[in-house]
């Protein structure tokens, strides 16, 4: 044993390593630290006494303003409650470690060590809490999926994409509704998986909620691999761009009857600011013809974003379609632009880690069979699998979500700092 | 037509064979990409349900991998089947599946009986959204009554021409949703027994899917009829029928409150010449060209294809309808048609024509008004000349 040459030495203790280092690679970001940070404390203990007086005062006389504020505020109140009470059980167990009795002694002990993993849960969970809900959090969602600039592999790489979605929704039981799938003309389908070349394809995932599953996935998704048009065996490196825009739930009436017609509502679209085209016949039309397409344009004038839909057989339905692509993605646009405004506001260092459909997100590398996310650092492999919309796809997801959880209590947090920070400078001014 | 290049034909048989086939039809790939889809669709949802009982083997495995294979054996078959249809035969995707979706309907269609078409839907949204309004301010309630006496009178709709039932059917759809507690009262005539049947059954149809209201206190709302418009006999029975509101649906009695024709409007000549190759192979003749004899008999000094409007017009003045549509086949009919209006023994209040898409700009070029005789006539919309309005005070 011990005249084993020191290659194999080192290899020997690799292998004694945890195993779950060599999986999970925490490249570019650290997970969000476990114990609360003294602001994050301060400003949840804040919330807790709004709640407590509102809630008394809701006790006395009803207001249905107050009662939505308590609903609101419930979430952090509750998670607060737990951790303290976790708190204070820590405390008394560490005053029985002092005990002299060895069998309480040891009992506290491992009490103890449990309630530690617990706290650091239940902190996440409280941090979770304060970080500001997604506005469009509830709502299903559509998924655009469009290749990136340059070549067909791009395309074809963007059907395999959309193909993922597909089943994961499947698989999920989400209810999903392809609402555009258009294909490039005059190219074959091809490769093992018979891949078309996609030109755009929009997927509607009609479950409340959808929006929040999927708005990790917005972004450039890489692909590495050799296509299959390629006769010398390189590898291609090309995007496929993703884009996840709110949608609106069908038949709830109070919600679409407010914001449809609501101009303060993202999803506002006044009428007369779209240009309506419809596909010209050359001929005569009317009984002369029976065309069987029925192809619209919509095109928001002042911002010159333009929706075309002809894949139903329906016209009435390609004109709804076409409205709720529209919509959403004027909603999306305003929307980045409020954030944008909030981003310059607080002028954070955070403002670069803005997930926008520019950055790239995550790569397909499909000669190593790996995915990797570029945001959480997770790398998964059997690549198959992901592209079935299966338990990898799964993973990374939620890896994708935990991230922006992370993301958003930093920026909560350097919020909260920048708050004290002023607070006491106001303070320090005031004693002068 | 143009002959089809082979290299096109070959560009889509490298993408399916079914393309190919479809191409002669379609004239573009994208087109034939879409119905092959359609086709798809149409084949996978009727077979889906009916192949559980013909399959026999003895274990379970064999059974569902058998019944698997022969779906989709079945299936391929089906849409090459249908493809071959469309595309060698060139018979309308509306008759190979049998169906036109209009407006939220969907329409049944088979050959004998003309297939709805995008612009009639058009049409007939465009109305409805106008009628919806003139409800909403109170105009349309009966003479005398007050606003909340509509709810006692049902709104009295007539379509001659009727064909497969779709503007009708979309008319009361579009109507009834908006009409709380009123209700509306639907005739339709047509000459061609096929297109009445299949009126009933797509009445039937679209109540069984539940896209059109369940009609009230057992009574129909919606009767289709066989009749010649241009008969005596027809006439005749307007006058005689009773204007009395209490009635009920069985009886038509003037005054009616809209008036709606999609009557034929073909040219001999536009028949000819303008028609798609397989409205002409397949679509009913009847449907679109007046028939020859009709002019001699009695509207010897309109144009041949003008022959309908004059007689629907002379139903009009007994109708006495308060909203009156009829859809043309151009600009140069509508002006036609509002000449033989201008002439009438009562005058119409507003007239206007409509294009195919009445709720679009304008484009350049595109005349926004058309003189008759002394009048200016407003031209609404962006297309084609494709309907006349004329509408009477209350």
């Amino acid at each position: 044993m011990f005249r084993t040459p020191w290659v194999c030495r080192g290899r020997i203790k690799a292998l004694a390593r945890p195993l779950s280092r060599q999986v999970l690679r925490s490249a570019s970001t650290d997970a969000p630290s476990s114990n609360l940070p003294l602001v994050l404390l301060q400003r949840a203990r804040n919330i807790a006494t709004e709640h407590d007086r509102l809630s008394t005062a809701l006790e006395t006389e009803f207001d249905t303003k107050t009662a939505k504020r308590v609903g609101e505020l419930s979430r952090v109140a509750a998670a607060l409650k737990e951790w303290e009470s976790a708190q204070s059980s820590i405390a008394e167990l560490t005053t029985l470690l002092q005990s002299k009795d060895e069998e309480l002694r040891q009992l506290a002990q491992d009490e103890l060590s449990s309630t530690h993993a617990n706290l650091d849960t239940l902190a996440n969970a409280l941090s979770t809490s304060l970080t500001p809900r997604d506005p469009f959090a509830d709502m299903p969602c559509l998924l655009e999926i469009r290749p990136g600039p340059g070549g067909m592999e791009g395309r074809y790489f963007a059907d395999a994409v959309f193909r993922m979605y597909r089943q994961y929704c499947s698989r999920m039981g989400l209810r999903a509704n392809v609402l555009k799938y258009e294909v490039v003309d005059g190219d074959e389908a091809m490769g093992a998986s018979s891949e078309s070349p996609l030109q755009e394809a929009v997927l509607e995932v009609l479950d409340a909620g959808a929006y929040d599953t999927f708005r990790g996935e917005a972004g450039m998704h890489r692909v590495q691999r050799i296509p299959s048009t390629e006769k010398s065996g390189r590898v291609h490196t090309s995007a496929v761009a993703v884009w996840v825009l709110p949608s609106f739930p069908e038949n709830d009436s109070d919600m679409t009857a407010q914001n449809f017609n609501d101009p303060d509502s993202l999803f506002y679209v006044d009428p007369k600011e779209v240009k309506v085209e419809k596909m010209r016949a050359g001929g005569a039309g009317g009984q002369h013809v029976n065309k069987t397409e029925s192809a619209i344009r919509l095109t928001h004038e002042p911002t010159g974003i333009s929706v075309s839909m002809q894949d139903s057989r329906s016209q009435h339905q390609n004109r709804d379609s076409a409205w709720t692509l529209l919509r959403s993605r004027l909603a999306q646009k305003k929307r980045e632009a409020r954030e944008e405004e909030a981003w310059a506001l607080r002028n954070s260092v955070l403002s670069k880690d803005k997930i926008t459909r520019g950055d790239k997100i995550r790569t397909y590398n499909y000669s190593q069979d790996r995915c990797t996310d570029h945001r959480s650092g997770l790398d998964v492999h059997n690549i198959a699998d992901v592209l079935a919309g299966g338990e990898n796809l799964v993973k990374v997801m939620e890896s994708t979500k935990e991230w922006l959880v992370g993301r958003a209590i930093e920026a909560l947090l350097a919020e909260e700092e920048a708050a004290a920070a002023i607070a006491a400078k106001e303070a320090k001014k005031s004693k002068r | 037509m143009p002959r089809l290049r082979p290299s096109f034909i070959r560009r889509a048989h490298n993408i399916s064979s079914h393309l190919a086939t479809l191409l002669p039809a379609c004239r573009d790939l994208r087109s034939a990409q879409n119905e092959l889809r359609w086709i798809r669709e149409h084949v996978s949802s009727s077979l889906a349900p009916a192949h559980e009982h013909n399959v026999t083997s003895r274990s379970c495995v064999t059974k569902t991998a058998v019944a698997v294979i022969k779906k989709h054996l079945d299936t391929e078959v089906q849409i090459d089947r249908l493809c071959r249809l469309r595309g060698t035969r060139g018979v309308p995707l509306q008759y190979v599946l049998g169906s036109q979706p209009f407006g939220d309907l969907d329409i049944r269609c088979r050959p004998g009986v003309l297939i709805p078409r995008p612009e009639t839907e058009a049409w007939v949204f465009h109305l409805a959204d106008l009628v919806r309004n003139v409800i909403a301010e109170g105009a349309l309630s009966r003479p005398g009554g007050d606003v909340d006496d509509r709810t006692a009178r049902p709104l009295k709709i007539v379509d001659l021409c009727s064909g497969s039932g779709c503007i009708a059917l979309l008319l009361s759809s579009l109507l009834r949703s908006h009409l709380r507690g009123s209700d509306v009262d639907i005739r339709g005539f047509d000459v061609e027994p096929r297109a009445v049947s299949l009126a009933k059954e797509n009445l039937a149809y679209n109540l069984r899917r539940r896209v059109l209201p369940r009609p009230r206190a057992g009574r129909q709302n919606v009767v289709f009829e066989k009749a010649d418009i241009f008969s005596e006999d027809w006439l005749a029975s307007l006058h005689h029928d009773p204007a009395d509101p209490n009635a009920g649906g069985s009886k038509l009695g003037a005054p009616i409150d809209i008036f709606v024709s999609n009557p034929p409007y073909i040219s001999m000549r536009g028949y000819d010449c303008d028609t798609g190759r397989s409205v002409r192979n397949y679509e009913p003749r009847l449907a679109l060209v007046p028939h020859e004899s009709l002019r001699i008999s009695s509207f010897a000094d309109c144009a041949p294809e003008d022959v309908f409007y004059a007689r629907l017009l002379e139903v009009a003045e007994i109708l006495r309808p308060k909203f009156v549509v009829l859809e043309v086949g151009d600009l140069a009919q509508a002006t036609r048609v509002l000449e033989m209006a201008v002439r009438a023994p009562r005058p119409w209040i507003t007239m206007e024509v409509w294009r195919d898409w009445p709720d679009m700009a304008p484009e350049e070029g595109e005349d926004q008004v058309v003189r008759i005789g002394g009048l200016q006539v407003p031209v609404r919309g962006s297309g084609h000349g494709r309907t006349v309005f004329l509408q009477r005070g209350a």
